[in-house]
Protein backbone atom coordinates (compact mmCIF):
# COMPACT_ATOMS: atom_id res chain seq x y z
CA UNK A 1 0.00 0.00 0.00
CA UNK A 2 2.86 2.18 0.59
CA UNK A 3 4.31 1.79 -2.82
CA UNK A 4 1.05 2.34 -3.96
CA UNK A 5 0.71 5.59 -2.24
CA UNK A 6 3.59 6.63 -3.39
CA UNK A 7 3.11 6.01 -7.17
CA UNK A 8 -0.49 7.43 -7.32
CA UNK A 9 1.23 10.82 -6.14
CA UNK A 10 3.94 10.92 -8.37
CA UNK A 11 1.35 10.23 -11.50
CA UNK A 12 -0.75 13.13 -9.89
CA UNK A 13 -3.30 10.78 -9.46
CA UNK A 14 -5.26 12.64 -6.30
CA UNK A 15 -7.68 14.04 -5.55
CA UNK A 16 -8.91 17.16 -2.41
CA UNK A 17 -9.83 15.29 1.13
CA UNK A 18 -12.45 18.58 1.56
CA UNK A 19 -13.19 18.21 5.35
CA UNK A 20 -10.02 18.45 6.44
CA UNK A 21 -8.28 21.98 6.76
CA UNK A 22 -5.95 22.80 3.41
CA UNK A 23 -8.19 20.30 1.77
CA UNK A 24 -4.79 17.92 1.44
CA UNK A 25 -4.65 15.77 -1.96
CA UNK A 26 -4.86 12.18 -1.34
CA UNK A 27 -3.97 9.58 -3.40
CA UNK A 28 -6.48 7.52 -5.56
CA UNK A 29 -7.91 4.78 -6.41
CA UNK A 30 -6.86 2.15 -4.01
CA UNK A 31 -8.59 -0.59 -5.91
CA UNK A 32 -5.77 -2.15 -8.12
CA UNK A 33 -3.94 -2.81 -5.37
CA UNK A 34 -6.78 -4.17 -2.85
CA UNK A 35 -7.50 -6.16 -6.19
CA UNK A 36 -3.52 -7.28 -6.82
CA UNK A 37 -3.77 -8.68 -2.99
CA UNK A 38 -7.08 -10.28 -2.90
CA UNK A 39 -7.30 -11.74 -6.24
CA UNK A 40 -3.84 -13.44 -6.23
CA UNK A 41 -5.57 -15.14 -2.67
CA UNK A 42 -7.99 -16.27 -4.47
CA UNK A 43 -6.39 -17.80 -7.75
CA UNK A 44 -4.36 -19.63 -5.14
CA UNK A 45 -7.81 -21.04 -3.27
CA UNK A 46 -9.14 -21.84 -6.75
CA UNK A 47 -6.06 -23.95 -8.07
CA UNK A 48 -5.88 -25.71 -4.42
CA UNK A 49 -9.64 -26.24 -4.43
CA UNK A 50 -11.10 -26.30 -7.80
CA UNK A 51 -14.14 -24.92 -6.69
CA UNK A 52 -16.32 -23.40 -8.91
CA UNK A 53 -18.13 -21.09 -5.81
CA UNK A 54 -14.40 -20.07 -5.23
CA UNK A 55 -14.46 -19.04 -9.27
CA UNK A 56 -17.28 -17.23 -9.06
CA UNK A 57 -15.95 -15.19 -6.48
CA UNK A 58 -13.42 -14.07 -7.87
CA UNK A 59 -15.28 -13.69 -11.41
CA UNK A 60 -17.68 -11.30 -9.67
CA UNK A 61 -14.85 -9.35 -7.76
CA UNK A 62 -12.97 -9.24 -11.14
CA UNK A 63 -16.25 -7.69 -12.92
CA UNK A 64 -16.75 -5.06 -9.79
CA UNK A 65 -13.52 -4.09 -10.29
CA UNK A 66 -13.63 -3.68 -13.94
CA UNK A 67 -16.72 -1.54 -13.49
CA UNK A 68 -15.42 0.56 -10.62
CA UNK A 69 -12.21 1.48 -12.46
CA UNK A 70 -13.79 2.94 -15.59
CA UNK A 71 -15.73 5.28 -13.31
CA UNK A 72 -12.69 5.90 -11.33
CA UNK A 73 -10.70 7.09 -14.76
CA UNK A 74 -14.15 8.13 -16.81
CA UNK A 75 -17.28 10.15 -14.77
CA UNK A 76 -20.35 7.93 -16.07
CA UNK A 77 -23.98 8.99 -15.54
CA UNK A 78 -26.28 7.70 -12.34
CA UNK A 79 -27.12 4.26 -14.11
CA UNK A 80 -24.02 3.38 -15.29
CA UNK A 81 -22.95 1.27 -12.06
CA UNK A 82 -26.06 -0.39 -10.96
CA UNK A 83 -26.82 -1.64 -14.78
CA UNK A 84 -23.11 -2.77 -15.61
CA UNK A 85 -23.01 -4.40 -12.21
CA UNK A 86 -25.82 -7.04 -13.15
CA UNK A 87 -22.93 -8.72 -15.05
CA UNK A 88 -20.83 -9.26 -12.44
CA UNK A 89 -23.96 -11.40 -11.09
CA UNK A 90 -23.55 -13.63 -14.35
CA UNK A 91 -20.22 -15.86 -13.20
CA UNK A 92 -22.17 -16.59 -9.79
CA UNK A 93 -25.23 -18.21 -12.58
CA UNK A 94 -22.92 -19.40 -15.45
CA UNK A 95 -20.86 -21.40 -12.61
CA UNK A 96 -23.43 -22.51 -10.50
CA UNK A 97 -22.71 -21.05 -7.50
CA UNK A 98 -25.77 -20.42 -5.89
CA UNK A 99 -28.34 -22.83 -4.53
CA UNK A 100 -31.27 -23.35 -4.83
CA UNK A 101 -32.69 -22.57 -1.48
CA UNK A 102 -32.99 -19.33 0.20
CA UNK A 103 -32.26 -19.17 3.71
CA UNK A 104 -35.06 -16.78 5.05
CA UNK A 105 -33.96 -17.11 9.17
CA UNK A 106 -36.80 -18.82 9.97
CA UNK A 107 -36.99 -21.64 7.47
CA UNK A 108 -35.94 -22.06 3.91
CA UNK A 109 -37.41 -21.29 0.59
CA UNK A 110 -36.83 -24.34 -2.40
CA UNK A 111 -36.90 -21.39 -5.10
CA UNK A 112 -34.56 -22.72 -8.36
CA UNK A 113 -35.82 -20.08 -10.98
CA UNK A 114 -36.13 -17.10 -8.73
CA UNK A 115 -33.05 -17.12 -7.33
CA UNK A 116 -31.60 -16.13 -10.54
CA UNK A 117 -33.27 -12.61 -11.00
CA UNK A 118 -32.29 -11.96 -7.39
CA UNK A 119 -28.91 -12.76 -7.63
CA UNK A 120 -28.89 -10.14 -10.25
CA UNK A 121 -30.52 -7.88 -8.03
CA UNK A 122 -28.07 -8.61 -4.98
CA UNK A 123 -25.09 -8.00 -6.63
CA UNK A 124 -25.33 -4.36 -7.55
CA UNK A 125 -27.54 -3.22 -4.97
CA UNK A 126 -24.75 -4.86 -2.34
CA UNK A 127 -22.06 -2.86 -4.70
CA UNK A 128 -24.30 0.47 -4.96
CA UNK A 129 -24.69 -0.11 -1.07
CA UNK A 130 -20.82 -0.06 -0.21
CA UNK A 131 -19.92 2.34 -2.95
CA UNK A 132 -22.62 4.53 -1.47
CA UNK A 133 -21.42 5.05 2.44
CA UNK A 134 -17.72 5.70 1.20
CA UNK A 135 -18.19 9.36 1.99
CA UNK A 136 -15.73 9.73 4.99
CA UNK A 137 -12.66 8.53 5.64
CA UNK A 138 -12.49 4.54 6.57
CA UNK A 139 -16.12 4.44 6.24
CA UNK A 140 -16.57 1.79 3.38
CA UNK A 141 -13.47 -0.36 4.93
CA UNK A 142 -14.43 -0.21 8.28
CA UNK A 143 -18.17 -0.67 7.14
CA UNK A 144 -17.45 -3.84 5.13
CA UNK A 145 -14.90 -5.49 8.04
CA UNK A 146 -17.60 -5.30 10.53
CA UNK A 147 -20.48 -6.51 8.31
CA UNK A 148 -18.38 -9.14 7.10
CA UNK A 149 -17.63 -11.22 11.09
CA UNK A 150 -21.43 -12.23 10.92
CA UNK A 151 -21.50 -13.13 7.22
CA UNK A 152 -18.55 -15.34 7.73
CA UNK A 153 -19.93 -17.16 10.91
CA UNK A 154 -23.15 -17.95 8.62
CA UNK A 155 -21.13 -18.83 5.79
CA UNK A 156 -19.29 -21.20 8.15
CA UNK A 157 -22.84 -22.23 9.50
CA UNK A 158 -24.95 -22.27 6.65
CA UNK A 159 -23.14 -22.15 3.67
CA UNK A 160 -20.03 -24.15 2.96
CA UNK A 161 -15.56 -24.06 4.13
CA UNK A 162 -14.77 -23.04 0.81
CA UNK A 163 -16.42 -19.84 0.62
CA UNK A 164 -15.67 -19.22 3.94
CA UNK A 165 -12.16 -19.45 3.23
CA UNK A 166 -12.90 -17.05 -0.24
CA UNK A 167 -14.03 -14.84 2.02
CA UNK A 168 -11.13 -14.69 4.33
CA UNK A 169 -8.70 -12.28 1.62
CA UNK A 170 -11.74 -9.72 1.62
CA UNK A 171 -11.26 -9.55 5.39
CA UNK A 172 -7.61 -9.57 5.18
CA UNK A 173 -7.56 -7.33 2.58
CA UNK A 174 -9.83 -4.79 3.80
CA UNK A 175 -8.02 -4.78 7.27
CA UNK A 176 -4.85 -3.68 5.94
CA UNK A 177 -6.17 -1.23 3.65
CA UNK A 178 -8.01 0.33 6.34
CA UNK A 179 -4.24 1.02 8.11
CA UNK A 180 -4.40 3.80 5.50
CA UNK A 181 -8.30 4.38 4.69
CA UNK A 182 -9.56 5.21 8.30
CA UNK A 183 -8.92 8.51 9.59
CA UNK A 184 -6.94 10.83 8.60
CA UNK A 185 -7.14 8.83 5.25
CA UNK A 186 -3.65 8.31 3.07
CA UNK A 187 -5.80 6.59 0.66
CA UNK A 188 -9.17 6.15 -1.00
CA UNK A 189 -10.92 3.28 -2.04
CA UNK A 190 -12.33 5.27 -5.45
CA UNK A 191 -15.33 3.63 -6.87
CA UNK A 192 -12.57 0.38 -8.55
CA UNK A 193 -11.83 -0.17 -4.57
CA UNK A 194 -15.98 0.42 -3.50
CA UNK A 195 -17.39 -1.56 -5.55
CA UNK A 196 -14.18 -4.45 -5.69
CA UNK A 197 -15.74 -5.05 -1.71
CA UNK A 198 -19.17 -4.69 -2.48
CA UNK A 199 -19.39 -7.32 -5.25
CA UNK A 200 -16.90 -9.63 -3.52
CA UNK A 201 -19.35 -9.44 -0.63
CA UNK A 202 -22.53 -9.43 -2.68
CA UNK A 203 -20.83 -13.04 -4.09
CA UNK A 204 -19.79 -14.63 -0.35
CA UNK A 205 -22.93 -13.77 0.93
CA UNK A 206 -25.45 -15.72 -2.31
CA UNK A 207 -22.35 -18.61 -2.39
CA UNK A 208 -22.92 -19.24 1.52
CA UNK A 209 -25.84 -18.77 1.44
CA UNK A 210 -26.12 -15.82 3.91
CA UNK A 211 -28.09 -13.09 2.12
CA UNK A 212 -30.80 -12.26 4.31
CA UNK A 213 -27.90 -12.08 7.27
CA UNK A 214 -25.97 -10.13 4.98
CA UNK A 215 -28.65 -7.10 4.31
CA UNK A 216 -28.41 -7.00 8.22
CA UNK A 217 -25.19 -6.53 8.72
CA UNK A 218 -24.69 -4.01 6.70
CA UNK A 219 -28.36 -2.17 7.40
CA UNK A 220 -26.34 1.44 8.00
CA UNK A 221 -25.27 1.08 4.41
CA UNK A 222 -28.86 -0.34 3.58
CA UNK A 223 -30.15 2.39 5.36
CA UNK A 224 -28.17 5.20 3.73
CA UNK A 225 -29.10 3.92 -0.04
CA UNK A 226 -33.01 4.14 0.80
CA UNK A 227 -32.47 7.13 2.07
CA UNK A 228 -31.21 8.88 -0.57
CA UNK A 229 -32.98 6.92 -3.21
CA UNK A 230 -36.08 7.54 -1.53
CA UNK A 231 -35.39 11.35 -1.46
CA UNK A 232 -34.19 11.44 -4.74
CA UNK A 233 -36.92 8.93 -6.24
CA UNK A 234 -34.18 8.35 -9.17
CA UNK A 235 -30.83 6.48 -9.28
CA UNK A 236 -28.62 9.59 -9.76
CA UNK A 237 -24.60 9.69 -9.07
CA UNK A 238 -23.68 11.56 -5.69
CA UNK A 239 -21.58 14.34 -7.86
CA UNK A 240 -24.82 15.21 -10.23
CA UNK A 241 -26.68 15.99 -6.82
CA UNK A 242 -26.92 19.82 -6.54
CA UNK A 243 -27.88 20.84 -3.30
CA UNK A 244 -26.00 19.25 -0.52
CA UNK A 245 -27.25 17.01 2.30
CA UNK A 246 -24.24 18.35 4.81
CA UNK A 247 -22.34 21.49 4.75
CA UNK A 248 -19.11 22.19 6.22
CA UNK A 249 -18.56 25.31 9.00
CA UNK A 250 -15.83 27.07 9.28
CA UNK A 251 -14.04 24.95 11.72
CA UNK A 252 -14.32 22.05 9.91
CA UNK A 253 -17.49 20.25 11.26
CA UNK A 254 -20.38 19.45 9.24
CA UNK A 255 -23.36 20.33 9.90
CA UNK A 256 -27.14 19.00 8.08
CA UNK A 257 -28.44 21.10 5.20
CA UNK A 258 -31.51 22.58 5.97
CA UNK A 259 -32.85 22.49 2.24
CA UNK A 260 -35.63 21.09 1.66
CA UNK A 261 -34.10 19.42 -1.87
CA UNK A 262 -30.67 18.12 -0.45
CA UNK A 263 -31.52 14.23 -0.37
CA UNK A 264 -31.88 12.94 2.84
CA UNK A 265 -28.69 10.61 3.71
CA UNK A 266 -27.40 8.97 6.82
CA UNK A 267 -25.17 11.34 7.51
CA UNK A 268 -27.40 14.38 7.71
CA UNK A 269 -29.79 12.53 10.23
CA UNK A 270 -26.52 11.96 12.17
CA UNK A 271 -26.14 15.39 11.78
CA UNK A 272 -29.63 16.35 13.02
CA UNK A 273 -28.65 16.70 16.35
CA UNK A 274 -25.96 19.73 15.98
CA UNK A 275 -22.56 19.68 14.05
CA UNK A 276 -19.68 17.25 14.73
CA UNK A 277 -16.22 16.88 13.42
CA UNK A 278 -15.36 14.24 10.51
CA UNK A 279 -14.20 11.83 13.69
CA UNK A 280 -17.22 12.05 15.62
CA UNK A 281 -19.10 10.90 13.06
CA UNK A 282 -17.14 8.45 12.00
CA UNK A 283 -17.47 6.91 15.38
CA UNK A 284 -21.14 7.14 15.14
CA UNK A 285 -21.42 5.60 12.16
CA UNK A 286 -18.68 2.58 13.65
CA UNK A 287 -21.37 2.02 16.54
CA UNK A 288 -24.18 1.78 14.19
CA UNK A 289 -22.66 -0.74 11.86
CA UNK A 290 -21.07 -2.78 15.44
CA UNK A 291 -24.87 -2.75 16.75
CA UNK A 292 -26.27 -4.05 13.07
CA UNK A 293 -23.82 -6.94 13.17
CA UNK A 294 -24.90 -7.61 16.92
CA UNK A 295 -28.67 -7.77 15.40
CA UNK A 296 -26.54 -10.16 12.36
CA UNK A 297 -25.60 -12.54 15.34
CA UNK A 298 -29.11 -12.85 16.86
CA UNK A 299 -30.59 -13.35 13.73
CA UNK A 300 -27.71 -16.12 12.87
CA UNK A 301 -28.60 -17.43 16.12
CA UNK A 302 -32.26 -17.57 15.26
CA UNK A 303 -31.62 -19.34 12.32
CA UNK A 304 -29.54 -21.93 13.85
CA UNK A 305 -32.75 -22.91 15.64
CA UNK A 306 -34.58 -23.57 12.56
CA UNK A 307 -32.14 -25.44 10.41
CA UNK B 1 -28.72 8.76 17.97
CA UNK B 2 -30.47 6.64 19.66
CA UNK B 3 -33.27 7.52 17.09
CA UNK B 4 -30.59 6.32 14.33
CA UNK B 5 -30.28 2.60 16.71
CA UNK B 6 -34.34 2.30 16.25
CA UNK B 7 -34.41 3.05 13.06
CA UNK B 8 -32.25 0.11 12.25
CA UNK B 9 -34.31 -2.08 14.73
CA UNK B 10 -37.29 -1.17 13.13
CA UNK B 11 -35.56 -2.14 9.75
CA UNK B 12 -34.48 -5.44 11.49
CA UNK B 13 -37.91 -6.31 12.88
CA UNK B 14 -39.33 -5.48 9.36
CA UNK B 15 -36.78 -7.96 7.54
CA UNK B 16 -37.46 -11.11 9.87
CA UNK B 17 -41.49 -10.33 9.93
CA UNK B 18 -41.21 -10.40 5.96
CA UNK B 19 -38.91 -13.49 6.08
CA UNK B 20 -41.18 -14.84 9.02
CA UNK B 21 -44.58 -14.15 6.43
CA UNK B 22 -42.86 -15.71 3.40
CA UNK B 23 -42.04 -18.95 5.21
CA UNK B 24 -45.41 -19.56 7.01
CA UNK B 25 -47.52 -18.40 4.19
CA UNK B 26 -45.95 -18.08 0.70
CA UNK B 27 -43.83 -21.46 0.53
CA UNK B 28 -46.40 -23.65 1.30
CA UNK B 29 -48.77 -21.86 -1.01
CA UNK B 30 -49.19 -24.72 -3.37
CA UNK B 31 -50.21 -26.87 -0.42
CA UNK B 32 -52.44 -24.63 1.18
CA UNK B 33 -54.34 -23.80 -1.89
CA UNK B 34 -54.35 -26.80 -3.74
CA UNK B 35 -52.48 -26.09 -6.91
CA UNK B 36 -50.14 -28.76 -8.01
CA UNK B 37 -48.76 -27.24 -11.13
CA UNK B 38 -45.18 -26.13 -10.06
CA UNK B 39 -45.03 -22.72 -12.56
CA UNK B 40 -48.45 -21.64 -11.36
CA UNK B 41 -47.52 -21.97 -7.77
CA UNK B 42 -43.76 -20.13 -8.41
CA UNK B 43 -45.63 -17.12 -10.33
CA UNK B 44 -48.20 -16.67 -7.27
CA UNK B 45 -45.52 -17.01 -5.19
CA UNK B 46 -43.36 -14.63 -6.73
CA UNK B 47 -46.00 -12.10 -7.56
CA UNK B 48 -46.82 -12.12 -3.61
CA UNK B 49 -43.24 -11.57 -2.81
CA UNK B 50 -42.80 -8.54 -5.14
CA UNK B 51 -46.37 -6.88 -3.67
CA UNK B 52 -44.72 -7.55 -0.22
CA UNK B 53 -41.35 -6.57 -0.76
CA UNK B 54 -43.13 -2.89 -2.57
CA UNK B 55 -45.11 -2.83 0.24
CA UNK B 56 -42.41 -2.89 3.13
CA UNK B 57 -40.95 -0.10 0.73
CA UNK B 58 -43.57 2.14 1.47
CA UNK B 59 -44.01 1.32 4.88
CA UNK B 60 -40.26 2.21 5.17
CA UNK B 61 -40.60 5.16 3.10
CA UNK B 62 -43.17 6.65 5.84
CA UNK B 63 -41.51 5.74 8.46
CA UNK B 64 -38.35 7.63 7.06
CA UNK B 65 -40.79 10.48 6.26
CA UNK B 66 -42.17 11.19 10.02
CA UNK B 67 -38.67 10.49 10.88
CA UNK B 68 -36.80 13.02 9.20
CA UNK B 69 -39.51 15.57 9.48
CA UNK B 70 -39.70 15.10 13.48
CA UNK B 71 -35.29 15.04 13.26
CA UNK B 72 -34.61 17.79 10.46
CA UNK B 73 -37.70 19.82 10.72
CA UNK B 74 -37.89 20.18 7.07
Amino acid sequence: MPKSIKSLKSKGQVVKDYHKPGKPDIPRPAGPVLLLGIASTEVILYILTLSNAVLAILLTTLIGFTVGIVDDRKIMPGWFKPLVLVAAAVPIILLGAHGNYLNLVFGSVFIPILYIPLILVIIPVIGNTINSIDVLNGMASSSVIIALIPILASVLLFGNVYVFLAGLPLLAGTLAFYKYHRYPSRIFPGDSGTLLMGAMLGAIAIAGKSEIIAVIALLPAVMNSFLFLSSMKKIVEHREVKARPTMLTDDFKLMASKDKKAPVTLLRLILADGPLTEKDIIKQVTKLAIFSSALAFISIYIQSLFV
Amino acid sequence: MMGLFGFIVVMWAIVLSACGFLIIFVAPLGSLLGIHDRVTTSLIQALIAIIMVVGLVILLDRIKKLYTLSKLKI
